[in-house]
C-alpha cells in the first residue's frame, strides 16, 4: 500500500519522473563542482549557463558587492561587451542594484513601462536589445552578497516555479562564491580582532594581578606569567584567564625558589611612602 | 542612486588619504580625511572600545580629539562610550544641555572647547569593535548629506581596521594611545585590595574623577608606585 502523507495521487515513482532531465544534469553538475572541486568560477559558469538553459534568458549576468562599496559583475552568460558594460554602468540605478540593496527579488517583465523607475537604466538596456529583466538577490547569513540578473530581448514573465529555480541557482552560485572567496572573512577577521581586544585586556589585568601578588614590576610580571604558559603548554591567553578568573592564584605562579607566601604584595602600600 | 555615487567618491577620498605614507599610521590618515570629507567637523579619533575596559585610541586627526576620547575613557561616558553601547549613532548638536546624560563629559568637553560631537560605530554584522568620534567647535548638527558621509566613514574606517588586522595579525594592532597600563593597575589593586577587578576599576576611575587626573595617568603613577595604593581605599 503505497500511503500518501501529502495527499499525493501518483505514486512516488511516477511524481520523480516529472523532475526534468535537464534540471537534474545542471543540479548534478554544480554540486559536483561544489562538493569535489571548489571551483567557484566554474560554478558560476554553469549557473549563467542554467539560467540561459532552463530559464530561457537571453543573457544572465552575476553581480557582487564589493565589501569596500560598490558593486562588480563577476560573471556573464554572453561575454558580449554590450551587455557586460550595460550591468557595470548601472550599479548605481537599476533593478539589479534594487534587488542587492532591498535583498529582495526585483521583476521587471517589461521595461518599457518602467522608464520612470529607473530613467537611466531602461533607455540603456532597451538600446543593447533587451526587454525585460529579473533581479534574484544572493544572500549569505542574512547580507545580500550579490545577485544574479535574467534579462530577455523580448517581455518575459517568470512563473513561479521558475523564480523558484532562479532562487537556487542564485543561493548555488553564493555557495559557489562563499566557499572560495570567502565571504565571511570580513566577519570572522572582525570576531578575532573583537577576540584580541579582550584578550589583551585580561592580560593587562592578569599581569597586574601577578605584579601585585608577588611584587614584581609589569615586565617581570609578564614573563612569570609566559614562562608558566610555556610549562603547562598551554597558550597566554589561557594563563592570563585562569588568573582573572581565579582557577589560578596569582601567588602559585612564584618562581621556585621564593616562598610564595612571602610575597603576597603586603609591602605594597609601604613601598612608596 | 546618489548613495552610491557619495560612497564612491567618499572610497575614493579615503584610498587617497591612506596610500599616502604616514608614519602615525592609516587610522590618523582616516582621521584626517573624515575632516576633509566633513566641511563642519573639526577633528576626529578612532578609538577601539571593548565591554571589558579595553580601550585603545588608534588614531586621532589632532591631539585635542585625542585628549577628549581619553576625558571620554576616565569618566565611563560620553558619545562615543553610548555609541558603543547602543550600536547606533550618537549625535550631540550641543553638548552644554547635555549635563545630565553626561555630568562630567559634558563639562569637560565644553571647558575643552568641544561644543558638538558625533560618533558613529565601527561595526560589521553584530559586531562591534569601536568607534569614530567627531568634534566641532561650534554648536550645530551635521547636514543629512554629512550624516550619510559620516556614516560611510565608519564602514570604511571599519573596513580599514580589518584589513590592517588581516595584513599585521589581529594581536598587532598598533594604538597610538593604548589604555593597557589602566588594566594592568586595575589588576594590581584588586590583589592588593582584595576586591574584584571590576572594583578595582571602579575605584581607579573614582579616584582619577575626584582628583581631576586622566585615568593613565593615575594608573601609571600606580604602577611605578608613585601613589600609595592604600589611598584609593574608597
Amino acid at each position: 500500500m503505497t500511503a500518501t502523507a501529502s495527499g499525493e495521487e501518483r505514486p512516488y515513482a511516477a511524481r520523480v519522473s516529472q523532475v526534468p532531465h535537464r534540471l537534474a544534469v545542471v543540479l548534478n553538475d554544480v554540486t559536483t563542482t561544489l562538493v569535489e572541486r571548489h571551483d567557484a568560477d566554474a560554478v558560476l559558469r554553469l549557473v549563467t549557463t542554467a539560467c540561459t538553459d532552463l530559464l530561457g534568458a537571453t543573457a544572465t549576468g552575476v553581480m557582487l558587492v564589493d565589501p569596500r562599496g560598490g558593486i562588480r559583475v563577476v560573471s556573464a552568460s554572453d561575454e558580449h561587451a554590450r551587455f557586460v558594460e550595460l550591468l557595470q554602468a548601472h550599479t548605481e540605478q537599476g533593478p539589479c542594484v534594487e534587488s542587492i540593496h532591498t535583498g529582495g527579488v526585483v521583476n521587471s517583465p517589461d521595461l518599457a513601462a518602467e522608464t520612470e523607475r529607473w530613467p537611466e537604466f531602461v533607455p540603456a538596456a532597451m538600446r543593447a536589445g533587451f526587454r525585460s529583466i529579473h533581479a534574484i538577490p544572493m544572500r549569505l547569513d542574512g547580507r545580500t552578497v550579490g545577485g544574479v540578473n535574467l534579462l530577455h530581448t523580448s517581455t518575459w514573465t517568470l512563473s513561479r516555479s521558475d523564480e523558484m529555480l532562479a532562487r537556487v541557482l542564485a543561493d548555488l552560485a553564493t555557495l559557489g562564491l562563499a566557499q572560495e572567496r570567502d565571504l565571511r572573512r570580513a566577519d570572522r577577521l572582525a570576531e578575532q580582532t573583537l577576540q584580541s581586544l579582550n584578550d589583551r585586556v585580561e592580560l593587562a589585568q592578569a599581569v597586574g594581578m601577578v605584579a601585585g601578588s608577588l611584587n614584581v614590576d609589569p615586565d617581570r610580571a609578564r614573563a612569570v606569567l609566559v614562562e608558566r604558559a610555556r610549562q603547562d603548554r598551554t597558550t597566554l591567553r589561557g594563563v592570563a584567564r585562569a588568573v582573572t578568573t581565579g582557577a589560578l592564584t596569582p601567588a602559585e605562579l612564584a618562581p621556585q625558589d621564593q616562598d610564595p607566601r612571602s610575597s603576597r604584595g603586603e609591602d605594597m602600600g609601604r613601598s612608596t611612602s | 542612486m546618489l548613495d552610491g555615487q557619495r560612497r564612491d567618491r567618499l572610497r575614493k577620498a579615503v584610498a587617497e588619504c591612506l596610500r599616502a605614507p604616514r608614519a602615525t599610521g592609516w587610522a590618523e590618515a582616516m582621521c584626517v580625511a573624515a575632516v576633509a570629507a566633513l566641511g563642519s567637523v573639526d577633528a576626529a579619533a578612532l578609538t577601539l572600545r571593548t565591554d571589558s575596559h579595553g580601550e585603545e585610541m588608534i588614531g586621532a586627526s589632532e591631539p585635542w580629539a585625542a585628549r577628549l576620547e581619553e576625558t571620554q575613557y576616565t569618566l565611563g561616558e560620553g558619545p562615543g562610550v553610548e555609541a558603543f553601547g547602543t550600536g547606533g549613532p550618537v549625535l550631540v548638536a550641543d553638548i552644554r544641555v547635555e549635563q545630565a546624560r553626561w555630568p562630567g563629559f559634558a563639562d569637560a568637553a565644553s571647558a575643552s572647547g568641544a561644543a558638538a560631537m558625533f560618533a558613529f560605530p565601527l561595526q560589521i554584522g553584530g559586531i562591534r569593535l569601536g568607534t569614530l568620534d567627531l568634534y566641532r567647535r561650534l554648536v550645530g548638527g551635521l547636514s543629512s548629506a554629512e550624516l550619510g558621509d559620516a556614516s560611510v566613514l565608519a564602514e570604511l574606517a571599519t573596513l580599514a581596521l580589518l584589513e590592517d588586522a588581516e595584513r599585521t595579525g589581529p594581536d598587532d594592532l598598533h594604538a597610538v594611545i593604548s589604555y593597557q597600563d589602566v588594566n594592568v593597575a586595575t589588576g594590581m589593586l584588586a590583589v592588593y585590595l582584595r576586591v574584584s577587578l571590576e572594583d578595582a576599576f571602579s575605584r581607579l576611575r573614582a579616584h582619577a574623577y575626584a582628583t581631576d587626573t586622566p585615568i593613565l595617568e593615575l594608573a601609571r603613577d600606580v604602577l611605578a608606585r608613585r601613589i600609595p595604593l592604600d589611598r584609593l581605599v574608597d
